[in-house]
């Protein structure tokens, strides 16, 4: 996707101004948040699986390049070919490369963040590929020609009555109502067909397994497997860092995903792939390509970013974000969107062009208390802002107020000076209204809110009368 | 070549260090699951296994069966109670595919819109109320996902505490693994429209459970 | 340790900036809370501000300038005590980010932290204190600002100190834990989002029967103050501390003076 995170604030603007976005984003939100707190109360556990899933990741981190040289060990011994990618553009001609030589007309495609990472999309149309998004979410989005909004539901800014329109117009035999069941069973009737008749299957995974060369996809609907079955070549793009041990430390994992992402205690379809069809077997791909990728996940493992790549990609941060909640995923203009995608955005694609993604965030730590594996994304967002600071790269409004401010609060005699010179200001401002409607350089606050006539007097000009 | 240069950057910053003692660090980690998964220490493996796999998240049906052989005769009361004709699709297994079908018609494999196929699972998980297949050649994978119906045997003693209790009985080995492990939980869904949870997205909208004890 | 000679704990108030220039009975209110509940307490003149604004900004040179201020000026006390969650927070879980690689500073900044609290949790779970004979006749509904509420677990506090104030019910308000869109400089920089949020919280706050909205950050109430104010509702707005104070005899925040 065209990614236009350096044009945020009119992306803001554009969201809010959208007339079904934020109904959408309220009907998804809404039943997640209370889905998932249900669930994590019915789990008594919940706080040490947390603790222990981000030991898990913590020491698999502290030990990737072993881990990584076990899995490629253990997946070439079940039969995979695996590949390396330093960067999205590498990656893409490692999948468009396979595709050529497989002579392969059509792909179905589970979704992947990764694969959205990467620019999987691009690479298919370029190879001459016709590409089937099988999960529900990005058919609706391939149809709509949309990006993704949400990297669990990536249609989550389509409400139903929208997703009802767009069957109507684009399946052959689209439902008589609009009604959610009848919208699921004609995208069934439409992808069934697909799904037999793919030349080759592109997935994700959510998890890889060191000890045993496994890899590991998750979902609701059955759809990786209805769509890495039956071609005779299955390629997995995944990021280097969904690593873990063993298969065991895996179930630590699997248990807070599903309650993390959905409020449910497992996904209905849980797959461990082990290479391709063994002999004798009836059915499953001839070959298996698995390409393991960095994009700047290695350099983050250098610096204050490091947490963030045990990140499991649930969404719950985005779910209960107030920032996500107002104007969805499209805003953020990258492919990930939400607090992840703000520390994600300029750690993979650079602070210049994403500005304002960890600015714009309150800090009120909602998504760092929801984060199944602990990320402390509001220290990381804190810490990026003071990288960009050090980088020159504030406004110059803000490090002229910023100077200004910092001359003031330095000096406190000097400060008592200037707050008692604004307290007057302030108080002419409101004429005896006990409100203020307008200030100078504050139209920011004062276009949509008051601001308190302010006492006579600060507190401390008031203490020091009352006191001496 | 990208392959060393990642690993090399990741060495560089981890520093290489001895691979001694990662695998007992690791193991360190999870020695104590009770502490983080769900427990049921009042309740039997298997009524657990009932309770989830009946509750209104997994949505499967369940039924006791007195013996295998007892199997086709339920399987043909289900057939007639949905008002689905008397086709299934078979997992080609032998102790399956030794029952007595007669007045059935069975084929090996799923067609593209099989309302009904019959498979085997090689274990349940009570935790969840899952259950798990291991692909095999009578154990094709697409059986599990192909039908409306997903009708499911499963030995009563195969039914374990937990995913961990599976892992041990197929093996955590690399060269224990079968080409796939599926962990199924209740039916195909999806909430990807509003989340409103709907059944049947792309897979099975109804599954139903036998489950019996070895014959004596 | 500076211990009052009559061994009543010592406090260092830090009245914050936002109180001491938008709503000095705050501060008041809180000393009359401490004085009661049998503290000595002294407002230090050196104090400005936390140095907030500068480290939400990633300016952490000046933030550390004014850490090093604050550290000064309050060390010397048993207890600095703060009208606000977000303040609070600042010197209490985020200023040891800022001398990692300063021992020295780190000698001073590291009890210095420990010993800040935020007001109502002080209160409650140091000073054990219950406020007697207080009446405020009305319905509140109650916001927890989120510094308070995740970084230093203020939850339970206001809400067993209202339960003792006369003809005061306490009303729940739906999506209470979710933040107002306040953030400090975040309002000002994200006028647009700040607001979509806040009007969000107005809903809500006007879809409950009180008629009164308490908190314990001047900055949140400020800005749920004056969206409620800007959609001409009239509820009252009030820091918690001034109704324990009994001082929210007043017009609340934003509301019309009388005078
Ligand atoms: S940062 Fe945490 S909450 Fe957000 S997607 Fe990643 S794991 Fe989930």
């Amino acid at each position: 996707m065209k990614q236009t995170s350096h044009r945020f604030s009119q992306n803001v603007t554009r969201a809010l101004a959208e007339p079904t976005l934020k109904l959408a984003l309220d009907r998804t939100t809404t039943l997640l948040r209370s889905r998932r707190a249900r669930v994590i109360a019915d789990f008594p556990q919940y706080a040490q699986a947390r603790e222990t899933a981000q030991k898990i990741k913590d020491h698999t981190l502290d030990n990737l390049g072993h881990y990584l040289r076990q899995f490629e060990q253990n997946a070439i011994a079940s039969g995979a070919q695996v590949h390396w990618a330093a960067t999205p553009a590498e990656a893409r001609k490692i999948v468009t490369d396979i595709c050529t030589a497989e002579g392969a007309k059509t792909a179905t495609r589970v979704k992947s963040m990764l694969g959205e990472e990467i620019g999987i999309g691009e690479a298919l149309a370029e190879a001459g590929v016709e590409r089937i998004e099988t999960d529900l979410a990005e058919h609706i989005i391939q149809l709509a020609g949309d990006p993704p909004s949400h990297i669990v539901m990536p249609a989550m800014h389509k409400t139903h009555e929208q997703v009802a329109e767009l069957f109507a117009d684009k399946h052959a035999q689209p439902s008589a109502t609009q009604d959610v069941p009848a919208l699921v069973e004609s995208a069934r009737r439409e992808l069934r067909p697909k799904f037999l008749n793919a030349d080759i299957s592109i997935s994700g995974a959510n998890f890889l397994i060191a000890d045993t060369g496994s890899f590991i996809t998750v979902t609701n609907e059955g759809n990786a497997e209805l769509t890495t079955t039956p071609p005779r070549t299955h390629i997995v793009t995944v990021g280097i860092e969904k690593m873990v041990p063993s298969l065991k430390h895996a179930a630590v994992f699997l248990r807070l995903l599903s309650r993390a992402a959905i409020g449910t205690e497992i996904t209905q379809y849980t797959t461990f792939y082990n290479g391709p069809k063994r002999a004798g077997d009836r059915d499953g791909p001839e070959r298996v390509h698995i390409v393991l990728v960095d994009n700047h996940r290695s350099d983050m493992l250098s610096d204050f970013l490091r947490p963030m790549l045990r990140c499991i990609r649930c969404g719950a941060c985005m779910n209960h974000c107030p920032v996500y909640s107002a104007v969805g995923g499209h805003a953020y203009g990258a492919v990930y969107p939400g607090p992840m995608g703000s520390v994600l955005t300029p750690a993979m694609t650079g602070l210049k062009g994403s500005k304002d993604l960890p600015n714009a965030c309150t800090l009120n730590g909602r998504c760092k208390e929801v984060c199944p594996v602990n990320i402390p994304l509001p220290d990381m967002l804190r810490s990026l802002r003071a990288r960009q600071f050090d980088a020159g790269m504030a406004s110059p409004r803000t490090a002229w107020s910023l100077r200004l401010w910092a001359m003031l609060a330095t000096r406190p005699a000097l400060y008592r000076l200037a707050t008692g010179a604004a307290n007057i200001g302030l108080r002419v401002l409101a004429r005896g209204r006990g409100k203020i409607s307008a200030v100078p350089l504050a139209g920011g606050w004062t276009r949509t809110r008051d601001l308190p006539q302010p006492e006579a007097g600060t507190f401390m000009q008031q203490y020091k009368k009352k006191r001496h | 070549m990208s392959r060393d240069a990642i690993l090399a950057k990741i060495d560089r910053v981890n520093g290489k260090g001895d691979p001694s003692g990662i695998a007992e660090l690791a193991a360190a980690l999870i020695a104590e699951p009770d502490g983080f998964r769900a427990t049921f220490p009042d309740r039997p493996t298997y009524e657990r296994f009932v309770a989830k796999a009946t509750s209104d998240t997994v949505t499967a049906t369940v039924e006791p069966l007195s013996g295998l052989s007892a199997l086709p005769a339920a399987i043909a009361a289900y057939l007639t109670e949905n008002g689905l004709a008397q086709h299934i699709a078979l997992q080609p297994r032998d102790s399956l595919t030794a029952l007595d079908w007669t007045g059935f018609e069975t084929a090996a494999s799923a067609r593209m819109d099989e309302p009904v196929a019959v498979t085997f699972a090689d274990a349940g998980i009570a935790e969840t109320g899952s259950l798990v297949f291991q692909s095999a050649p009578d154990a094709p994978v697409l059986l599990n996902f192909l039908p409306l119906h997903h009708l499911v045997v499963i030995r009563k003693d195969t039914i374990l505490p937990h995913m961990e209790d599976a892992f041990e009985r197929f093996g955590t080995l690399a060269s224990d693994q079968q080409r796939s492990l599926n962990i199924i939980t209740g039916t195909s869904g999806t909430a990807d429209i509003e989340a409103r949870n709907v059944r049947g997205a792309h897979g099975p909208r109804y599954m139903h459970i036998y489950i019996y004890c070895i014959d004596s | 340790m500076n211990t009052a000679q009559d061994g009543r704990p010592r406090i260092g108030f830090f009245v914050t900036c936002i109180v001491d220039a938008m709503r000095p009975n705050i501060g008041f209110a809180s000393l009359k809370l401490l004085e009661d509940a049998g503290c000595d307490v002294s407002v230090p003149a050196a104090q400005t501000c936390c140095g907030q604004p500068a480290f939400n900004s990633g300016d952490d040179a000046t933030t550390r300038r004014l850490a090093r201020q604050v550290i000064e000026a309050f060390e010397p006390f048993d207890y600095i005590v703060v009208p606000s969650g977000s303040c609070a927070s600042m010197i209490r879980s985020h200023y040891g980010e800022l001398f990692q690689d300063d021992p020295d500073w780190q000698a001073r900044q590291k009890p210095v932290s420990a010993k800040t609290w935020e007001i109502l949790s002080f209160l409650t779970d140091v000073l054990h204190y219950t406020p007697k004979g207080v009446r405020y006749p009305g319905t509140a509904t109650y916001h927890d600002s989120c510094s308070g509420l995740r970084d230093l677990g203020v939850h339970d506090q206001p809400r067993a100190l209202l339960a003792e104030v006369d003809a005061l019910d306490l009303v729940p308000l739906e999506g209470n834990t979710e933040c107002c869109g306040f953030g400090g400089t975040f309002c000002v920089k994200y006028p647009e989002l700040s607001t979509a949020i806040v009007a969000e919280k107005a809903a809500k706050i006007k879809a409950t029967d009180a008629d009164t909205l308490l908190g314990g950050d001047m900055g949140c109430l400020m800005n749920m103050a004056g969206k409620l104010s800007r959609d001409g509702s009239d509820l009252r707005v009030f820091h918690t501390v001034e109704v324990l104070a009994g001082m929210a005899d007043g017009p609340g925040i934003c509301a019309p003076r009388l005078k």
